[in-house]
């Protein structure tokens, strides 16, 4: 066993040699360390636990050496170690023991590290004890993350992170999540800051979940003063695996999974929608269509005799068992000189919608962290360097998922079912199949989706390579004086491929394309930062302890540039040729090209942490920010922030209840972040020269003159967004420790929101952005942990927790208070239908409500009789009975309220874990409640002919039928056109997110050679309660994200997150 | 070990000066340095010009666009859902921010000339000669920016600098046309005699003509002869006829012989094709292969490089808008191309037309009877979509089509066969909504004529207009007058304000001849019963005398300095009986 150990780690550290191509020189002696221990004594050792159950899988090592063992199945273990020598025995979650060898045998009993209590937590710039934090921080640990088997991290904190609200932006494999902190505190960006292992911006989702050791998020001001200018949003910590002195460890996780779709709308096919469509005409009083004399007669006979049902385009696009893969591989180990982590991993995810050209994602991700003592004196490492580097390449392919002009889903749920999708030659059914079908004849702008979807984004791809690098160099003269210096280095470069091939489905210009087309585009740069800080630790009469620090910070980014070109007249025609090399249509090239722009931040900082015996904590945390996007005058700003702890279980009088309260303490914080992400030059009145200022003088109609304009208004004032913050919570063990609480209160005020308030048509140019606008965001969280063993072999933890927050606009700096968003969301025609306004929630849904479907005309008669209002001054039978909510007896924009939230009002968690004798069971899950969703699966706009659901039955046919849908009506009309509270929906839902069941063969086979040998079978998205008809009730869409991410909850045909089965492996040697 | 930490505590106090925070911008110039050259100048000049391509990217909500169709001369059409088209013919209202749009675009053009007023001066290398005639395009630009806007809300703001004042007050009547009429002496001043013509700038000539236009509107509208401009001078009907007497003579600007020869459909890819109803008649477009009009004197130009996102005024939205409904056969719409159906050519005017002068060949040349196209169908082709669509289209603002090489299909506009060298911007050939690109006429010479008759009382400028016609000469009288106007100048943007300035009760009548005209819906045929909709045309014009709602975004917007400031809305709008709800179906 020790034999083989040893054999595995030697082996390896050859790997890892071979991998990153040499060691570091505290490894290079290694095996010859481990020659000259050997000719000493044998030590044979038990490791016990404070219970007497033996300890698996510690680590037995000679201390100042990296001679050691693991110890086996009974916790025992056999190492040559000289008489005399110390070892080291650790294991996770229990306190680190030193023992000195006096004979052939030891034992060594392990205390349980009580837990929570000495758990540290990343705090920005440090770390503190969990006991001892003053502030409301929420920590999860990557060995939680890599157990639900998540693609991207956020996923899995969805259950675990109280506060953290983390919605998915789509269901499409590599797309982004739409997060926020305690509620939306801006219409601008409202994303947290990211931080990785000190590198500010960085992109969680480029990170294997399997690479990350923790993720400390900081939700309240206090928290986040330390990042001052950037904090107003939270700061979400993310710290990479770090080396770990001992045995080297091997790690390897994979998985492989099959996913498809959780729901699936039913869709009319093609005699069903004949019918209705025969219906509608006949509503309106006008003739059924000729089906049977415009349709081929083939085409005709084959729908009516059944044997050709139509096309069900959504199924069509539907990946079956979209496959998913996982390897992460991780090496860690060091000495007390030397420690290094190394990971490689490597994930790919097809989409279950987009077939036969798919969604696609794959990323492969490379870390390597290190850190060296460089001179150590005594115990104390005088200087010490350590690096952190992470490399990551991904690659996307999608189909459209945009608004109702780019939503390839949409597309499909709305499309005719009568067109087939293939001719008989196989080939896609376009124009010339859809002329000789007739269905021209019926449906002028009938198309194909699938094709369409081929052609235009069955050929693309992009690229994306990140690389994230920092070098810390640490002096620590004397004891707790540590100087820091870190410098962080940020590289990225994206690349895009786009090819649209000539084709004709229709003649419309937007369903052909008259020659193929490449596109071609790429982006790259850096940025760089250096921060220096100084901390002394100290204590006074061992009782008032402090800890100090001070620093400064500089960071530039935007040093790079972006190109663009787009050009037809391809040589051939496929996409492995389409580059733009190959494209000879010198007419139609073009080309874009700028630089990314740059901007800076520097900084000063400090912190004071106190503590009196820690039963009262006090901290003061101050930054001093100036940010490259505001005028020199308006550059600089100071957050200021003050909380304060006391542990009442550790005050005498608390001794009463210590049978039952283990711990409680009590905290209290306040501060003030600014939110400095924004457009820079806002300050300046910048002219344009762009192509949208030309004129074509002289007919010179294909090179017209340049313009030149001042493009907007300045505001030499503009300066940060404030957000100040107010929280009271707690934090207690009770029971022996076996229940967990923590609870918080809080208030966040967003005061000066950067928003481009609407300034008078007269000023004639663009509007600023002005410090126009303020939110209130309230709110409680609660997360109750219990964590308990039943007999010897059964243990089980339950997480529950929950978070309230109520979201309120206070101010907007124009007369209406109004910031209006965009028309046209749901379908063409329609007007604003979502907006952030003072009184209301960020975002609203805004629109009338209705009060049930005119029955009958004896119905209207009464309602107009009795003075009442209609939409239409000739209401009939069928038709919405719009409110006249003000009373004016008229149907105007002044009756739309707040008919829906998309933001929901409360988010909670669930997460159990269950183990027995080597069998582990795993379930998470996560709910929101409180918010809406606007649904439209077609466009009643402008499209008579778009398909409907089966919900088409629910509606108006006749008195009696339905009191919620109005009648059927081709095309528009203002039934429909009026955004009403019929597309609402609620949305509360709650999804079992996640449920694993693993087994360690180790505990079968305890003489195999690994530590651990798992399998485990997962089910992701097993099933979600919700009363909502949609296939996903997690819309984290807008309509239009460039211009109002604060937007979401529109589902146009939203692509859902799949239901997943995985079967995977975790080995450890 | 002190070493160190003096280290330590220098690397700490490392810059944060303010010089590591200063940035700047690589691709944008600012104001501070701008404009200062010859180059300057004329990007400056341009980026004004450029407001009208703006404008035209979203047609729909202009003063141009409005007047047609709330004109007697034309109904609303389109779609159902195009409620915005029905709601200008109808003078009612539809959601709040319907002329938002065209309001806060035309004042950038104000902006951008009152900038270029301000900042031209600083320009070095240029001679006084081209800096007078820039000063002067800018002068022109902002008094025709300005036409547009007190013609459309009669009521407004009027900045005269690039200052942003939340305090500015509306103004109208004599404050505000005096301002317009003192820019353009001001413009006719400043700007050599010199004509332009063919290149896209106006000219002193120019200038004079809107001078006329501007006059004869206030002066009418507001019946007041003699302005005081609000630098104190003061312009006189004589002021005005001087100027227009001294364009006819002098500015060099002429009548096209064939008065068909002025509109594209007349162009010579199009005209001689076996479909045409002109073919070889002897038809030559004048402005065939960029050939310079004569008689244009202030038009809109267009461009290859139109881009949806940004810069799709490029290209000629009326055209768009006022093509043919429906997805239809070109073969079957010749010479005519796809649009949105919006303003059908009202019955009325046909045959008012008709009977005043049954001979005037300019009827043909103005109004396209559908019936007439190779094979047009009613309600919008396969749309089934259309409403107040009527027997008659107008021919001057279109899309026109031209037969490929082929020979079978269609361009669908005829730029495309004439130019082969045209290099669009991508993805943009052969489009039916981006391909119009012949310049828009927005003053044309004969309108120079018939205000000298109109000023003096003198027929010989309108008898001019009507031999070309080949219409015999008729003796001066303001019904004459008044009609030839109509006849000459249709769906060319100026009947509306001709209504208006003629007096409420000529205006009134003349709206409602609209009423109960034979229309169709959704290819039905009906009758334009608006009574039960507006209450009737003349009814809606008391209510308004025809200023648009002023934007209510706007006017909540002008509180923001005080409630003293707060914009009023014009009479006849804010009312529950003024708002369109859709046509009654």
């Amino acid at each position: 066993m020790n034999l083989n150990s040893r054999k595995t780690a030697l082996i390896a550290k050859i790997c890892l040699s071979f991998l990153i191509g040499g060691v570091p020189s505290a490894f290079a002696t290694l095996p010859v360390a481990v020659e000259t221990t050997q000719q000493n004594g044998k030590v044979t050792g038990t490791v016990v636990d404070q219970y007497g159950e033996s300890v698996i899988g510690a680590n037995v090592l000679q201390k100042g050496t990296t001679n050691g063992v693991i110890t086996d199945i009974d916790g025992n273990f056999v190492l040559n170690v000289p008489r005399g020598a110390t070892l080291e025995v650790s294991f996770v979650g229990y306190v680190t023991q030193s023992v000195k060898v006096t004979g052939p045998t030891i034992k060594i009993v392990l205390v349980e590290d009580s837990k929570a209590l000495e758990e540290v937590v990343v705090v920005g710039y440090g770390v503190q004890k969990k006991k001892l934090v003053t502030g409301a921080t929420v920590q999860v640990k990557g060995e939680q993350l890599a157990a639900l088997n998540t693609t991207s991290a956020l996923t899995a904190m969805q259950s675990m992170s109280p506060g953290v609200n983390i919605t998915q932006s789509s269901g499409q494999p590599g797309e982004g999540f739409k997060v926020n902190i305690r509620g939306l505190g801006t219409v601008g960006s409202y994303a947290p800051l990211y931080v990785i292992d000190g590198i500010t911006g960085g992109d969680i989702n480029s990170l294997n979940p399997s690479d990350i050791e923790s993720i400390d998020v900081l939700k309240d001001a206090a928290s986040c003063a330390i990042y001052g200018a950037r904090g107003a949003n939270g700061v979400i910590l993310v710290t990479t695996k770090q080396g770990k002195i001992g045995k080297i460890q091997v790690t390897y996780d994979g998985y492989f999974g099959w996913q498809n779709s959780p729901k699936m709308p039913e869709l009319l096919n093609a005699k069903q929608y004949m019918e209705v469509q025969d219906l509608i005409m006949f509503n309106q009083g006008g003739q059924a269509i000729d089906w049977e004399g415009k349709l081929s007669s083939g085409l005709y006979n084959s729908i009516m005799d059944g044997s050709y049902q139509g096309t069900n385009w959504l199924k069509l696009i539907h990946n079956d068992d979209a496959p998913i893969t996982n390897h992460a591989l991780n090496v860690v180990g060091g000495n007390d000189m030397s420690k290094f982590s190394l990971g490689v991993s490597y994930t790919s995810q097809e989409g279950i919608y987009g077939k036969p050209v798919q969604s696609d994602f794959e990323r492969t991700s490379v870390r390597l962290n290190s850190d060296h003592v460089l001179w150590k004196k005594g115990d104390l490492d005088v200087i010490s360097l350590s690096e952190n580097m992470t490399y990551n390449y991904k690659t996307k392919s999608g189909i459209g998922i945009g608004n109702q002009y780019s939503n390839d889903i949409s597309n499909v749920l709305r499309a005719n079912p009568i067109t087939p999708a293939y001719n008989e030659s196989g080939d896609i059914f376009a124009y010339d199949d859809l002329l000789a079908s007739g269905i021209f004849g019926i449906i002028p702008g009938a198309g194909n989706p699938l094709g369409y979807m081929i052609y235009n984004r069955g050929n693309n791809i992009s690229k994306n390579h990140a690389l994230n690098m920092s070098a810390t160099l640490k002096i620590q003269p004397i004891k707790n004086l540590v100087w820091r210096s870190q410098f962080n280095y940020k590289m990225s470069s994206s690349s895009y491929r786009q090819y649209v091939p000539k084709y004709k489905i229709n003649p419309s210009v937007n369903s052909q394309a008259q020659s193929d087309r490449t596109q071609q585009s790429a982006s790259q740069g850096w940025s760089y930062s250096w921060e220096n800080t100084l901390n002394y630790k100290f204590s006074i009469d061992t009782s008032h302890n402090i800890d100090l620090l001070a620093g400064t910070s500089i960071e530039k980014w935007g040093m790079g540039e972006s190109m663009e070109a787009t050009n037809s007249g391809g040589l051939w025609s496929d996409w492995d040729h389409a580059w733009l090399d190959n494209m000879k249509d010198v007419g139609t090239a073009s080309a874009t090209g700028s630089p990314w722009g740059e901007g800076g931040l520097a900084s000063f900082f400090g912190r004071v942490n106190y503590d009196y015996k820690e039963k009262y904590m006090f901290s003061a945390i101050v930054r001093h920010d100036g940010s490259s996007n505001f005028a020199s005058g308006n550059r600089w700003g100071t957050f200021p922030s003050f909380s304060a702890g006391w542990v009442m279980t550790n005050e005498e009088f608390m001794k009463d209840s210590s049978n039952w309260l283990d711990f409680l303490k009590l905290r209290a914080s306040w501060g003030q972040n600014g939110n400095c992400n924004v457009a820079g030059f806002q300050y300046l009145a910048t002219v344009s020269f762009d192509k949208t200022a030309a004129y074509a003088f002289n007919n010179q109609v294909n090179n017209p003159q340049t313009g030149g304009y001042a493009n907007k208004l300045p505001n030499a004032d503009i300066t940060w967004e404030t957000s100040e913050q107010l929280n009271f919570g707690f934090d207690a063990r009770l029971l022996r420790s076996r229940l967990g609480v923590a609870f918080d209160w809080y208030k966040k005020t967003t005061k000066d929101w950067l928003v481009n308030a609407p300034v008078l048509g007269h000023y004639g140019t663009g509007a600023p952005d002005i410090n126009g606008g303020d939110v209130e965001n309230t709110g409680i969280e609660l997360a109750l942990n219990w964590n308990d063993k039943a007999g010897k072999e059964f243990t089980y933890t339950v997480g529950v927790n929950m978070a309230y927050n109520k979201n309120e606009v206070t101010r907007i700096a124009n007369a209406e208070g109004i910031l209006h968003g965009p028309s046209n969301v749901l379908s063409q025609g329609t007007t604003e239908m979502y907006r952030a306004e003072v009184g209301q929630p960020i975002g609203y849904f805004w629109g009338y409500k209705t009060a049930g479907v005119f029955q009958n005309t004896a119905e209207i008669d009464a309602w107009k009789a009795a003075g009442n209002a209609t939409m239409s001054s000739n209401p009939v039978p069928g038709d919405l009975i719009f409110v006249d909510l003000n009373g004016d007896k008229a149907i105007t924009d002044a009756d739309k309220t707040n008919i829906g939230n998309p933001h929901p009002d409360l988010t909670a968690g669930l997460n159990l874990n269950f183990g027995y004798k080597g069998f582990d069971l795993t379930i998470a899950g996560y709910g929101a409640f409180g918010h809406q969703i606007a649904k439209s699966y077609r466009k009643f706009g402008d499209s008579q002919y778009d398909n409907y659901t089966t919900d088409v039955y629910d509606t108006w046919h006749g008195e009696g039928t339905s009191n919620k849908l109005p009648r059927l009506v081709p095309g528009n009309n203002y039934n429909y056109l009026n955004i009403s509270d019929i597309y609402m929906e609620d949305a509360d839902f709650f999804r079992l997110q996640n449920i694993t069941l693993g087994y360690d063969f180790k505990k079968l086979f305890p003489r195999a050679p690994f530590q651990q040998a798992r399998l485990y079978v997962t089910a992701q998205n097993l099933f979600t309660i919700t009363g909502y008809s949609g296939m996903d009730p997690e819309v984290g869409a807008s309509g239009d994200e460039t211009n109002y991410s604060w937007g979401s909850g529109i589902d146009l045909g939203f692509y859902p997150s799949p239901r997943t089965f995985l079967v995977g492996v975790n080995l450890k040697f | 070990m002190k070493k160190i930490i003096y280290f330590a505590v220098a690397a700490m106090m490392f810059s944060s000066c303010n010089d590591f925070l200063d940035s700047e911008s690589y691709t944008q110039k600012n104001t501070g340095n701008y404009p200062l050259t010859a180059e300057d100048a004329e990007q400056v000049i341009t980026g004004i010009y450029n407001n009208l391509n703006i404008v035209n990217a979203n047609p729909q909500y202009s003063f141009f666009y409005y007047s047609e169709l709330a004109s007697d001369d034309r109904l609303g059409g389109g779609g159902f859902n195009d409620q915005l088209m029905q709601a200008e013919d109808l003078m009612l209202n539809t959601g709040s921010t319907m002329y938002t749009q065209f309001y806060q675009d035309r004042y950038k053009g104000v902006f951008r000339a009152n900038m270029a007023i301000e900042t031209l001066g600083n320009c070095k290398g240029v001679t006084e000669e081209a800096l007078n005639q820039y000063k002067g395009e800018a002068y022109f630009l902002r008094a025709y920016y300005y036409y547009e806007l007190a013609s459309m809300f009669g009521n407004i703001p009027c900045p005269v600098s690039s200052v942003a004042d939340p305090t500015l007050p509306q103004i109208s009547g004599e404050p505000l046309w005096g301002q317009i009429l003192q820019d353009l002496m001001a413009a006719i001043k400043l700007m050599p005699a010199k004509a332009q013509m063919g290149t896209g700038h106006v000219d002193k000539y120019c200038a004079q003509a809107l001078l006329g236009r501007a006059y004869l509107f206030y002066s009418g509208f507001y019946n007041d002869e003699t302005v005081t401009c609000p630098d104190g001078t003061e312009i006189t009907k004589q002021n005005v006829i001087d100027e227009i007497n001294d364009c006819v003579a002098n500015s060099g600007y002429s009548l096209v012989p064939n008065y068909y020869n002025l509109w594209a459909y007349t162009n010579r890819c199009t005209v001689n094709d076996e479909l045409s109803a002109y073919k070889g008649k002897g038809l030559v477009w004048v402005e065939n292969d960029y050939g310079t009009n004569p008689e244009a004197m202030f038009m809109v130009k267009y461009n290859t490089q139109p881009s949806w996102s940004t810069t799709i005024g490029y290209v000629n939205g009326y055209a768009l808008h006022f093509g043919v409904r429906g997805g239809q056969d070109y073969a079957k719409t010749f010479p005519f191309g796809q649009g949105w159906g919006a303003g059908p050519v009202a019955p009325n005017l046909y045959s008012d037309w008709n009977a005043a002068e049954p001979n005037d060949p300019r009827r043909d040349a103005s109004i396209q009877k559908v019936n007439d196209l190779p094979g047009y169908s009613y309600g919008a082709g396969g749309w089934n979509d259309f409403a107040q669509e009527t027997d008659y289209l107008q021919k001057k603002i279109m899309p026109v089509v031209a037969r490929k090489d082929d020979g079978t299909s269609f361009w669908a506009s005829f730029s495309n066969a004439m130019d082969p060298n045209l290099t669009w911007s991508s993805g943009n050939e052969d489009n039916f909504q981006l391909n119009s690109i012949n310049d828009m006429v927005l003053i044309r010479f004969a309108e120079v004529l018939l205000m000298q008759s109109e000023l003096t009382g003198d027929a010989t400028g309108m008898n001019k207009v009507r031999a070309r016609a080949g219409l015999p000469a008729v003796a001066y009288s303001v019904e004459a007058l008044r009609n030839e106007r109509r006849w000459e100048l249709a769906f060319e943007g100026v009947r509306w304000n001709d209504l208006r300035r003629y007096g409420d009760d000529y205006a009134k009548t003349a709206l409602d001849k609209q009423n109960n005209v034979n229309i169709y819906l959704s290819g039905t045929p009906g009758k334009n019963n608006v009574s039960s909709i507006n209450g009737g045309y003349g009814s809606r014009y008391t209510q308004t005398k025809g200023f648009a709602p002023l934007p209510t975004d706007q006017i909540s917007l002008s509180a923001q300095a005080g409630e003293q400031y707060k914009f009023k809305q014009n009479e006849g709008w804010g009312t529950t009986d003024s708002e369109y709800g859709g046509w009654p179906r």
